[in-house]
């Protein structure tokens, strides 16, 4: 069996390379179709976080805004920087105008490029809509996405006091945030943390001698916005910072 | 490297990433028990929903795996090693696909998904290279 032909050689290297194909081939197909079934499941499974939220959580994920900056908390952003802090109210329409066209272009020039960090002051003096939106925002501070839960609730603002902030629209806005655990965001709306949150802002706002909503304060300092706008910002903040 | 040494490496590795992944399984029952390393992101990924598959969760699944493909290296045949060898690519690119979540969707990092991760290309690697030293035409 030691003498084999040339002839015998190439034969044996051709069943091998035969072999190695079929073998290369069946590894591949098998992994696509074991993988392509484990994505598929993966992104269109499941009811959302930890089961409990109704509407589908495919579509969670985080406003581009805040995404990839540190938060902790109510802040968001280096937390060395000077303090933006943010006085609003939920059902407040110039608050959700702030939030939804000055704050982004604040964000992307200020907080992500460490100029500032963002702090949020929520405040809930216009009715019973404003207290119920305030908690759920102030309840996802405790997982570090209450930025995501505010813009998410700004996009979905509703008529001062005609009860927009149900169960069911509270219920859309976790499903829409990535990585909220909303069972336990939902039972941190009556926290004591939560609570406290929603002191401290009162607090802060009256010893500042904030009369409208939204106010920015740099560092305790008034920002005299003349518009809600970027340009406005730029004129208001840039002399504050130096 | 002889497939004894295949075998070692493909024994080590599947044992390594057994170890993370039994322990992510663990905490994904016992989340109170979650150590992370390096900020908290390992917490917002572990209970995200793609911690789970149905009510299976992930880490369960790369654990059996990790253990099926373990169990490769104790027999020495083609077909085994083409098993193993499917099993860890298609649990590589799963694992690449939860990287993408990770990063584009719920922008938190879970550092011992990163070590399974780590674990299980190199494991890929071995397994794949097995498959090729198994086909060879045998010496003589």
């Amino acid at each position: 069996m030691q003498a084999l032909s040339p002839g015998g050689t190439v034969h044996r290297m051709k069943t091998s390379r035969r072999t190695l194909a079929l073998a290369l081939t069946g590894v591949v197909v098998a992994a696509a179709a074991v993988a392509v079934v484990l994505v598929l499941v993966s992104r269109g499974g499941g009811d959302g976080n930890g089961g409990s939220a109704t509407t589908t959580a495919a579509a969670a994920s985080r406003p581009a805004s805040v995404r990839g900056i540190p938060q902790q908390g109510i802040v968001l952003g280096n937390p060395d920087a000077p303090a933006l802090e943010e006085y609003a109210d939920v059902q407040c329409p110039y608050c959700g105008e702030a939030a939804l066209k000055l704050l982004p272009d604040v964000i992307d020039q200020y907080v992500r490029t460490g100029k500032v960090k963002l702090v949020w002051r929520g405040l809930a003096f216009l009715g019973p809509d404003s207290v119920k939106g305030l908690k759920a925002i102030d309840a996802a501070a405790a997982q570090n996405r209450l930025w995501d839960v505010a813009e998410r609730l700004y996009e979905r603002q509703g008529q001062e006091n005609s009860g927009w902030v149900t169960d069911e629209l509270l219920d859309e806005v976790g499903a829409s945030v990535a990585g909220l655990d909303v069972s336990r965001w939902k039972s941190d709306f009556e926290s004591s943390a939560t609570s406290k949150l929603m002191d401290e802002a009162s607090t802060a706002a009256t010893n500042a001698g904030v009369r409208g909503t939204p106010t920015f304060l740099l560092d305790g300092r008034p920002v005299p916005l003349s518009a809600l706008d970027i340009a406005a910002f730029h004129k208001a903040i840039d002399p504050m910072l130096g | 490297m002889t497939d004894r040494g295949l075998r070692i490496a493909i024994g080590v590795l599947a044992l390594a990433g057994a170890a993370v992944a039994g322990y992510l399984t663990w905490v994904h029952y016992r989340p109170e028990e979650l150590i992370c390393i390096g900020g908290g992101g390992c917490e917002i990924v572990q209970k995200s929903r793609y911690s789970e598959l149905g009510p299976i969760p992930v880490a369960l699944l790369g654990l059996v795996a990790y253990l099926a493909i373990g169990a490769t290296a104790l027999r020495r045949d083609l077909l085994t090693a083409a098993a193993a060898a499917a099993t860890a690519l298609a649990g590589l690119v799963f694992a690449l696909w939860l990287v993408y979540v990770m990063a584009r969707i719920l922008d938190a990092w879970c550092n011992w998904c990163l070590a399974s991760d780590a674990i299980l290309t190199v494991l890929t690697v071995v397994t794949v290279v097995r498959v090729f030293r198994l086909a060879e035409p045998a010496p003589g």
